[in-house]
């Protein structure tokens, strides 16, 4: 099946990712891969708009503390924008938003790294 | 006969139906257009269907002749059935050439009367095939000339014919002086063949499906009115009277099923009642089950075939069972269960599917979906088996009633256990909630919930059944959602629980699965059934509005 797809683009070092459809167990590690190429490269901010994601379930969610990881081994930021409420909750819950910036938008995420740098 | 019809403007939600028919009607000339075998449930509007559309050819177009006949109970044998099928057919045939619709209404004509009129006329073709019947002696040679006059007639005018028959399951019961001569309806295959002369059949569907002709037609299915049509309908009706009843959220109509039969009786006897709440209109509804039309039309089909009055008790014991068993019934277990010989418990059983009373043509028996029937036969049961007093009955409906009312809108599904099948509980979800208005978040936490639910009926079922099946019930402030499967092991016996076993917990993610869902529902039981396990989740609306409006309210 084919639920779930990504999009990245690549501002002033900061790589975007777009996520699409249904974050499962797949659709998460394609994303956990996604990133891992772009953290190889050198790039060290990552921000993940979740505008286009429909429905996580758990073992997907579970996967981001994954990425998580891999962000803080390379010494990188993460950030995460335009989550539903639900997807808010879901990751509260797994304890990831402590590791991670909330932004309402991407602009507001890609602005705040630009300053940081 | 046929003309005793509804005015066009209470003709509720058969357009598309009635203009396809139309439409199909008027292709006869082409001599492409097959017998159509018009089915549906009963009181869903067939007979009207008919009536309307032989109304709309008599009067709106000249090329093609309508023929409308309904077997009468009285007309079975084979001689008299003939004459009167014959004699129908000329008269309307002579009313459509001049749109003289008394023609249509002549009663008690006799043959040489007819023949005075048709020698009037000048219509040879007529006298020619009446000579020819009259001269026959033979009922079954006699049958065959009534049976092909209409093509008869379109050979000899060149004007092709719509035949519709209504109650064609009667023909059942034909007979040659007292003996029974069902097969005699297979001579109907020839004359439903003629592609200038098609036919329309329509009647009780499970009898006409096990007729012989029944190759030889195209069935075409009458749905149940949409709300968006029952409504109007019962509002048109009620209106009639002078009297208006709000029914939102039209949980009385969603128990009506959207049959046009129930439908009137219902708005028939509440205009009678002259109350104008919706309490008053389940009262009537009740009424109109234990002890009105609804009962009385129901009861007469019963007593059709079960005139026995020693079996009916037995009758409804099985009917009973089979409505309330919660799965469905084969010939042998039902025979076992009553203790009735399988020659007897298979009579039981046919007449019961061929009445309509329960689906199953294949030997299993289940609960049909008629929600008003099952209240006419529990109301029957609790008087005739358990004995219980009128005033009994009606409290019972009542409570069912209020039962009703509260589940307000449910859906049922079920989806296979493949990979993402989880989507498509999740997507239906989405659907429903935006029909029945709910909040976007509650219905993206529900989703969480279900998603989660079905992900682990898939990983832990166990038996051969790899279905989940889904029900969704909507009350005014509480949502309920079962997820049923037949994932045995996934409950502990002890605590009911779901146990963590070393599968869920080497799963990265899947101990997560049970915290979520109990995060997003108000309560997530998990119960032993006999399928498997039912998780089930239930979600309380007032108190979410609640929350969020004190979320609002704090900035949050």
């Amino acid at each position: 099946m084919n639920n779930f797809s990504i999009l990245s683009k690549t501002i002033n070092g900061t790589v975007i990712f777009m996520p699409k459809g249904y974050v499962n167990d797949l659709g998460a590690e394609n994303l956990e891969h996604a990133c891992e190429e772009f953290l190889s490269k050198g790039l060290k901010n990552v921000v993940i708009n979740f505008s286009e994601i429909q429905y996580i379930n758990s073992i997907g969610a579970s996967i981001f503390t994954g990425i998580v990881q891999k962000i803080a081994e390379h010494d990188s930021m993460l950030c995460f924008t335009n989550m539903k409420k639900v997807h808010s909750d879901v990751f509260e819950m797994l304890g990831i938003t402590r590791h991670v910036k909330v932004f309402k938008e991407e602009k507001d995420a890609v602005n705040f790294l630009n300053e940081s740098d | 006969m046929p003309l005793r019809i509804l005015p066009e403007k209470d003709f509720f939600g058969r357009k598309e139906e009635l203009a396809d028919l139309y439409r199909r009607a008027l292709e006869v000339e082409k001599g492409s257009t097959q017998s159509i075998f018009l089915s549906g449930g009963r009181g869903v509007g067939k007979t009207e269907l008919l009536k309307q559309l032989f109304n709309q050819l008599f009067w709106k177009q000249d090329k093609i002749a309508p023929f409308y006949y309904s077997i009468n109970s009285a007309i079975l044998s084979v001689s008299e059935f003939s004459r009167d099928y014959l004699m129908r057919y000329i008269c309307q045939r002579l009313a459509f050439e001049n749109k003289e619709s008394s023609l249509i209404y002549l009663e008690g004509l006799s043959i040489d009367g007819l023949t005075a009129i048709l020698e009037e006329r000048k219509a040879f073709w007529a006298l020619e095939t009446l000579d020819r019947y009259t001269q026959c002696h033979e009922p079954i040679d006699s049958l065959r000339i009534a049976l092909n006059v209409p093509h008869q007639s379109t050979l000899a005018t060149g004007m092709s014919v719509v035949v519709m028959i209504d109650e064609f399951q009667r023909l059942n019961n034909f007979h040659i002086s007292g003996n029974a001569a069902p097969m005699l309806v297979a001579l109907f295959e020839m004359p439903l063949s003629f592609r200038k002369a098609p036919h329309l059949i329509t009647g009780n569907q499970a009898e006409i499906q096990e007729m012989p002709i029944i190759g030889a037609l195209t069935r075409m299915d009458v749905q149940p009115l949409q709300l968006e049509n029952a409504a109007p309908m019962f509002s048109s009706l009620l209106d009639g009277h002078g009297i208006k009843i709000s029914l939102e959220p039209h949980t009385l109509l969603n128990h009506l099923g959207g049959n046009p039969f129930y439908i009137k009786c219902v708005a028939r006897a509440a205009s009678l009642s002259k109350k104008s709440e919706e309490k008053d209109c389940w009262r009537t509804y009740i009424n109109e089950i234990s002890d009105g039309n609804i009962y009385l039309y129901w009861l007469s089909v019963l007593k059709s075939f079960f005139p026995e009055l020693g079996k009916r008790r037995r009758v409804l014991e099985i009917t009973n069972r089979i409505y309330h068993t919660g799965e469905s019934l084969t010939q042998h277990r039902i025979s076992k269960a009553f203790s009735l010989s399988e020659r007897d418990a298979e009579v039981i059983t046919s007449a019961l599917y061929r009445a309509g009373f329960v689906r199953g043509e294949f030997g299993v028996f289940r609960a049909p979906e008629d929600r008003v029937l099952i209240d006419f036969i529990d109301c029957l049961y609790m008087k005739e088996v358990r004995g219980k007093s009128y005033r009994d009955i009606k409290i019972g409906l009542l409570e069912k009633a209020a039962d009703t009312k509260c589940r307000g809108t449910s859906f049922e599904m079920t989806i296979p256990m493949v990979r993402e099948a989880e989507l498509v509980a999740a997507r239906c979800l989405e659907q429903i909630g935006k029909n029945l208005h709910l909040d976007r978040d509650v219905i993206g936490q529900l989703q969480m919930a279900v998603i989660e639910a079905c992900i682990n009926a898939i990983e832990h079922s166990k038996g051969e059944d790899k279905n989940i099946y889904l029900s969704f019930n909507f009350a005014e402030d509480l949502v309920e959602i079962s997820i049923e499967s037949s994932g045995r092991s996934f409950v502990s016996q002890e605590t009911g629980e779901p146990f963590v076993g070393r599968g869920l917990k080497e799963d990265a993610g899947r101990g997560w699965g049970i915290k979520l869902m109990k995060n997003f529902a108000d309560s997530v039981k998990f119960e032993k059934t006999e399928r498997g396990t039912k998780v089930v989740l239930v979600k309380n609306l007032l108190r979410e509005a609640r929350i969020n409006k004190e979320g609002t309210a704090t900035g949050e």
